[in-house]
């Protein structure tokens, strides 16, 4: 960094201690822990909820406001992901996997402790790497073609092997699958409509937030009630030793923790990639690299927070990249950013890294001090949190089904988001209970469009010279060697193919392989569907199908041929190869062993029941009178909790949704029969 | 400001021209709106009208919104509450969709929309399933500045002429995209050899693409904004504009000698598809209520909004805060434009259909 860049570093830094100043951030940064623990709220609406009033405010003070909020997002977001299972933004999915099993353990202080350092560190190095790089932002980002981003994807995606564990061939179809959800929607080649089923709702594609909360939240929930006890059975640790413990992890894997924050700046700061994928990019990084990892990463293993969590906050400096030096968003939230850029007369640009580089290091400024504050703010209450980890089933499941369901609406404001949340519950679910892993859905999924797109235009403009280009070629390497490695690795450790295949014996099925079939079924019909398409929109799903058909067949003949001779546990899964039983499964295991399956066949349909049972009092009467209805109900038939208890619950829970759903976020709420029968009776909210 | 003094002029046109004659007719018009008016301004009362937005939450658009529903609440009959609520999905027509089909039909409920949605359903647009000639439109406050070609000055053609003879790639987000149609229509009328490169995510990734030399251009961003947000292209000589794409040629454009694509499509059939294909988009961003809305509160809304936009303590809001052209496209201008339109014979319009959906 020259002098000059100094010299603006600190006068930005003069313009932001001005007390006036930090407080607007502070009042930014409580904001945005707020937004990101309840799910569905997350840092887009939030901003929006903002940005009107930082139009009066000076363009310092108004960036510090908007990335106080923005910047602390994902510090608050693990809060939900540790206790409950539920990722707060699509972004903090990662978190879940590592930080669930650690309350269950009773060691969520020491989880959310972890969180919460690491997401500080995170956050710092980020706005650092941003601040010293600014020079060579827009030179280096004008490297980043569309070649480059598809290589970029292709590297991201290489991640399923590691994510897939034990069970390769079973992650790489749910990647497949994800890849070809990815697809719904309006194909940009050829406008064709691609398994809309004729849904409007879909032409847009599937909305991410109810498929993230459906795959990871949902399936946490159910099994909650369905184990009808505690997230975790009593706290281990008390609060300051849990923050000491915390702590002293994070800063043991320090190494972890700058690199991970590396990678989430370093590809927040390149448009087109998507950030929800970043968590699971460091978090796959980690489980590679870091020792021991194959055997603990899952299991509640603290370095799996720590990774995701560094990297989810470093995010934030990144993603400011493009905004600022370009006006491409890198995220939801920048794009709304942008707006603010607009009302305060600054134009995304060169200028901003010449005339206005003060604004830029004032927001660099914004992010490092939020980062401060809220991760600060976090751990003094991460003590205090953990204790919402024992809570009895019947207290946290009302509200946080709730509040799921409103989150997953703020999906794209339909009937279709509610439907979305649960079929993607039903699948993550399944998932779970039969030991698939979900990461590589989650991958595929937000990868897989960015890949098909970037690959096209990669290919109309420039034919097949492209792959010649040197980052093309160094990532692809990469993106190779992050792929098969760990499969090899992998069949090495199974014994080799010739040792797996000497297994083979008389298949044998279970019920659980019925999931193949329902896996067989859907696979089918998507590439029937997928037939009469013009070639530009089936050209990737037909390969990615066919992909998906072959790790499939394959998956299953492996897995019934081996069984002969090996004990099982489970009943659905019948016996299966130790390894899969035993460790290395890269995902939460269901935690429900312990029940008949027959128990958990029938708690599971009685919570599908409620489930649906809420979509229909949802259309009947409205949402927000579901809610209480929902509370006394559940709270009462489920397990006879005190009526002041239940009452008090429901109140508060529906005054809540009521002044953050309807009157802040002005949600339109989906017609009812209620409302369409006595139009009277609209004056209550949501009717 | 312009447009304000226009119109300031056309009445003080209509004034001399009608003379007392017509004092008496306006006398007694002025005295059934009064009439009308006060029925509306009772319904109104008290009463709070929801506005969907098609648009994403805090997208583009919302800026404008906020400003424009803040006067306009103040313009309608009994001043009513407007609240905006955001309804997003498949290019403003899941919104379309909703109000002309789903919404309250007493003119509670206002839609806005994009100006694709005016023609969705005359294109067979899949999913666009409302009648665009039925609903009460009430009126566009913003009109989009005019359209452009703009390319990288380093690009194998140097002029509108060249175009036609050499080869250029365009980035466009996807087929269905506005961009992608201009293509494929100066293409077929215009011999231009334009050559889609498709799947862009938005237009700033676009210019991105541009500035990386990834794409040689783009048809349709507006020059307003070009100006505004790409100055440093601009100015370092990097891009320069090669054609107007639109219907109506823009004072410093013509001044600077960019050509208008239109005259260069010579086929009278293919002109007319250029003038609805190039002035939908003109038409901005449009409100509208579904069809049966009583005609007083219908004529009221569209009197606010056409007020509102005359409005001076609108006007400076929106000077202040938004580059947003001022320009007013009334309801009953909308609605010809769609009649006019839908007259199109069958021959011509699957011509034109053939354009917009490249099918």
């Amino acid at each position: 960094m020259d002098g000059s860049l100094l010299d603006a570093a600190l006068q930005a830094l003069a313009i932001m201690v001005e007390p006036q100043r930090l407080l607007v951030l502070a009042a930014g940064v409580v904001l945005g822990l707020i937004v990101g623990i309840i799910p569905g709220i997350g840092g887009l609406a939030g901003t929006a909820l903002i940005l009107p009033f930082t139009f009066a405010m000076d363009p310092a003070t108004a960036f510090a406001f908007l990335l106080g909020l923005g910047s602390v997002v994902a510090t608050g977001d693990p809060i939900p992901a540790i206790l409950f299972g539920v990722p707060g933004t699509a972004g903090s999915a990662a978190t879940v996997i590592d930080g669930l099993p650690m309350a269950k353990r009773g060691e969520a202080g020491r989880a959310l402790a972890a969180a919460y350092v690491a997401s500080l560190l995170g956050g710092v190095f980020g706005a650092v790497l941003l601040g010293v790089s600014i020079p060579l932002l827009r030179p280096l980002i004008l490297l980043m073609g569309s070649p480059e981003l598809f290589a970029l994807a292709m590297f991201g995606i290489s991640m399923v092997a590691v994510l897939s564990g034990n069970a390769p061939l079973r992650g790489l179809t749910a990647a497949s699958f994800g890849i070809m959800f990815a697809m719904v929607g309006s194909d940009p080649q050829t406008g064709t409509l691609r398994w809309t089923m004729d849904f409007v709702y879909l032409y847009d594609g599937l909305p991410l937030l109810p498929v993230v909360l459906g795959i990871f939240a949902l399936p946490e929930l159910a099994d909650l009630a369905i184990g009808r006890a505690s997230i975790a059975k009593e706290v281990k640790i008390n609060a300051l030793s849990g923050m000491w413990l915390g702590t002293k992890d994070v800063f043991r894997h320090w190494w972890l923790v700058l690199r991970c924050s590396w990678i989430g700046s370093g590809l927040g700061a390149i448009p087109g990639i998507g950030s929800a994928i970043i968590d699971w990019v460091a978090y796959g990084h980690a489980a590679r690299t870091e020792k021991g990892a194959r055997e603990t990463f899952g299991k509640g293993d603290v370095r799996g927070v720590i990774a995701s969590e560094s990297a989810n906050n470093a995010r934030e400096g990144g993603v400011l990249v493009p905004t600022i030096a370009f006006g491409v968003p890198g995220s939801a939230g920048m794009a709304l950013l942008l707006s603010a850029f607009i009302a305060h007369g600054l134009i995304p640009g060169p200028e901003m890294l010449t005339k206005n580089i003060n604004i830029t290091y004032s927001m660099v400024w914004s992010i490092a001090m939020a980062n401060i504050l809220g991760a600060g703010l976090c751990f003094a209450f991460s003590g205090q949190l953990a204790r919402i980890a024992v809570l009895r089933y019947t207290i946290i499941l009302p509200v946080v089904l709730s509040v799921i369901y409103v989150g997953a609406f703020t999906g794209s404001r339909s009937w279709g988001d509610f439907l979305l949340l649960l079929a993607f519950g039903v699948i993550g679910w399944t998932m779970k209970q039969l030991k698939w892993p979900r990461p590589p859905l989650i991958l595929g999924f937000v990868l897989g469009l960015i890949i098909e797109q970037n690959l096209f235009v990669s290919v109309t403009r420039f034919g097949m010279d492209w792959i010649t280009r040197p980052i093309v070629m160094v990532v692809l390497v990469m993106a190779l060697i992050g792929f098969s490695q760990p499969l090899l690795r992998e069949l090495r450790s199974q014994g080799g193919l010739r040792n797996i295949v000497s297994q083979f014996g008389r298949p044998q099925f279970f019920p659980g392989d019925l999931f193949y079939l329902a896996v067989f079924g859907l696979l089918g019909a998507m590439l029937i569907a997928s037939i009469d398409w013009p070639r530009g929109a089936k050209m990737v799903p037909a390969l990615i199908g066919t992909g998906t058909l072959i790790f499939s067949v394959l998956s299953l003949v492996n897995l019934s041929c081996r069984r002969s001779g090996m004990h099982g546990k489970t009943a659905l899964d019948g016996p299966i190869a130790p390894d899969v039983r035993q460790s290395r499964h890269m995902d939460i295991s269901a935690g429900t062993d312990h029940l008949p399956t027959r128990t958990v066949l029938r708690r599971a349909v009685a919570f599908l029941g409620w489930m649906l049972g809420f979509l229909a009092s949802t259309a009947l009467i409205g949402l927000l009178p579901t809610v209480p209805l929902f509370v006394i109900l559940y709270m009462r038939l489920e397990r006879r909790e005190t009526w002041s208890l239940v009452v008090s619950m429901a109140a508060g829970l529906t005054l809540f949704m009521y002044v953050v759903f309807d009157k802040f976020l002005a949600l339109p709420w989906p017609q009812t029969v209620l409302g369409k029968l006595l139009p009277a009776m609209r004056f209550i909210p949501s009717v | 400001m312009k447009h304000t003094r226009a119109i300031t002029e056309q009445r003080a046109n209509f004034v001399r021209l009608t003379g007392l004659g017509m004092v008496a007719v306006a006398g007694f018009a002025m005295m059934t709106s009064a009439a009308s008016a006060d029925e509306v301004a009772d319904f109104y009362k008290g009463k709070t009208i929801t506005l969907i937005n098609g648009f994403p939450t805090g997208g583009p658009a919302q800026a404008s919104v906020n400003v424009f529903i803040k006067h306009l609440a103040n313009h309608i009959p009994g001043k009513p509450k407007i609240v905006s609520k955001n309804q997003p999905g498949a290019g403003t027509l899941r919104a379309a969709n909703f109000v002309f089909n789903a919404a309250d039909k007493d003119g509670t409920v206002i839609g806005l929309f994009s100006a694709g949605a005016l023609l969705a359903p005359l294109w067979n647009a899949k999913g666009a399933k409302y009648d665009p000639r039925t609903a009460g439109w009430l009126g566009s406050p913003t009109r989009r500045p005019t359209a452009i070609a703009f390319f990288r000055k380093d690009a194998p053609a140097k002029s509108w002429a060249e175009a036609k003879k050499i080869e250029m790639t365009v980035g466009s987000t996807g087929a269905g995209a506005s961009s992608s149609a201009y293509a494929r229509m100066l293409n077929a009328t215009a011999g231009t050899k334009f050559k889609l490169v498709l799947g862009y995510k938005g237009g700033r990734r676009l210019n991105l693409a541009l500035e990386q030399n990834e794409i040689h251009g783009r048809l349709g961003y507006s020059w307003a904004s070009l100006k505004r947000r790409e100055k440093h292209l601009l100015g370092s000589g990097v891009i320069h504009v090669i054609a107007q794409l639109a219907v109506k040629p823009d004072p410093e454009l013509k001044a600077m000698g960019v050509p208008m694509a239109i005259d260069d499509i010579k086929d009278p059939i293919d002109k007319r598809i250029a003038r609805t294909i190039f002035g939908v988009e003109e038409m901005s961003r449009p409100y509208a209520v579904p069809a049966g809305v009583p005609a007083a509160r219908l004529a009221a809304l569209r009197k606010a909004v056409a007020d509102t936009v005359a409005d001076p303590a609108y006007v400076a809001e929106v000077k202040a805060k938004l580059p947003d052209p001022i320009a007013l496209t009334t309801g009953a201008e909308i609605t010809k434009f769609i009649n006019d339109a839908y007259g199109m014979p069958e021959n011509v319009l699957n011509r034109a259909r053939s354009f917009m959906t490249g099918k």
